[in-house]
């Protein structure tokens, strides 16, 4: 009986052993996997700002341009932060028309307003008249300054385009991205060059 | 019989052993997961930034008078890079506000380098009135924060530096309070 007893005792034991194996090695493996969901939910892989909010602009008639701007999914731009402006004197701009945007009022920074998935914006233009030289052969050369955020809880720095259009044309234009002016390093820094990729690491 | 004893007391053994190694892997992963739960950070180990690098660096202040980060290198400093127009930024300052007047006693100095207009940066403190030095410098800003190893000029981004210069963390995103203030007070300079 004793001996029963024993024997009994060592295969409940090892039925637990083997359940605690089969449980640990099952929960390792989630734990893992959810430790990779919880990283990515912290620290997305995020877009490059020219993939997340991808812009591109065409003649709309005679007398406007219209910029879309497609923006993935998890991001955002805000309305307040678009800036145009006619870089040659082939076109004077007008007012832009930017459509509202979903509204979040906020009680210590006020009203924003920002879009997802798209937005279109037109940008009226008055012709340069005939007493004004035009140049680069008519086409119309503007600066587009747009800025945006991921959902992951960071902003992307402003971003600035540039577009060349051919009045006569009504095809989709590629912007150049313009790079952000003066951007000098403080007195005393030194690129460290092993540090750029550490983000890309971390992400 | 006693061989088939001493086999049964091997494989018992053998699945004692499986247990533990499970049971350490499993708590690896969970480590892994309380370790990287916050925004993405990284110790100095990754960065490499030698300790003169920051303290020899200049930001002007609201009023325009340029400040040396190196007045505060006997400080544990928290560099935080942010903008008016960033929303999750301005969501993060009052925990830095709090965290200043809480621990500033203790050795901490926070500053906020803005990738903004001074007077952007004026109205704003105005309403919040964080109690740490903000900085704007628009066009150094961002530069100076992909320097410190954010590639693509996110913000916020935040920076630990501690006394002599060296740098402890390096985060993108939103901070964790609780997280970030347990991780502050570990590291506050000892007051002699």
């Amino acid at each position: 009986m004793k001996q029963y007893c024993r024997h009994a005792g060592k295969r409940a034991s090892l039925k637990v052993a083997a359940l605690g194996v089969i449980a640990l090695l099952g929960l390792g493996p989630m734990e893992m996997t959810f430790a990779a969901n919880r990283v990515v939910a912290a620290a997305p892989e995020l877009l490059d700002a020219d993939e997340a909010f991808q812009v591109s602009a065409r003649m709309k008639d005679a007398h406007s341009i219209e910029l879309s701007y497609t923006i993935a999914e998890g991001y955002y731009m805000y309305r307040g932060r678009f800036k145009f402006a006619a870089e040659n004197n082939s076109a004077t701009l007008k007012k832009a028309i930017i459509p509202a945007g979903k509204v979040k009022q906020d009680a210590t920074f006020g009203r924003v307003e920002t879009y997802r998935k798209s937005v279109r914006v037109l940008l009226p233009f008055a012709s340069a008249g005939k007493s004004v030289p035009i140049s680069e052969n008519g086409f119309i050369r503007i600066k587009v300054t747009s800025q945006g955020c991921a959902d992951a809880g960071v902003c992307y720095p402003p971003q600035h385009h540039q577009f060349v259009l051919d009045p006569g044309l009504r095809n989709s234009v590629k912007p150049v991205v313009l790079p952000a002016a003066n951007l000098a390093l403080p007195t005393g820094m030194q690129p460290p060059a092993s540090m750029s990729d550490l983000i890309r690491k971390v992400q | 019989m006693k061989q088939a004893t001493d086999r049964r007391r091997a494989t018992s053994a053998k699945i004692v052993v499986a247990v533990i190694a499970a049971g350490l892997l499993s708590l690896a992963g969970l480590a892994m997961w309380i370790g990287q739960s916050g925004a993405p950070t990284a110790k100095l180990s990754e960065l490499d930034v030698s300790a003169g690098t920051i303290y020899t660096s200049s930001f002007p202040d609201t009023e325009g008078k340029q400040q040396s980060l190196g007045q505060w290198q006997h400080k544990l400093l928290i560099i935080n890079f942010w903008a008016t127009w960033c929303g999750p930024c301005k969501e993060e300052m009052p925990i830095f506000a709090k965290l200043q007047k809480k621990y500033g006693a203790n050795g901490l100095q926070i500053i906020g380098i803005a990738a903004d207009l001074p007077l952007n940066v004026v109205n704003f403190d105005k309403k919040l009135n964080v109690g740490y030095p903000l900085l704007p410098d628009e066009s150094r800003a961002i530069e100076f924060s992909k320097r410190l190893g954010n590639r693509l000029g996110l913000l916020p981004h935040t920076v630990i530096v501690q006394p002599g210069g060296e740098v402890l963390r390096s985060q993108l995103g939103v901070i964790n309070e609780a997280e970030f203030e347990a991780f502050i007070v570990q590291n506050l300079p000892k007051i002699h």
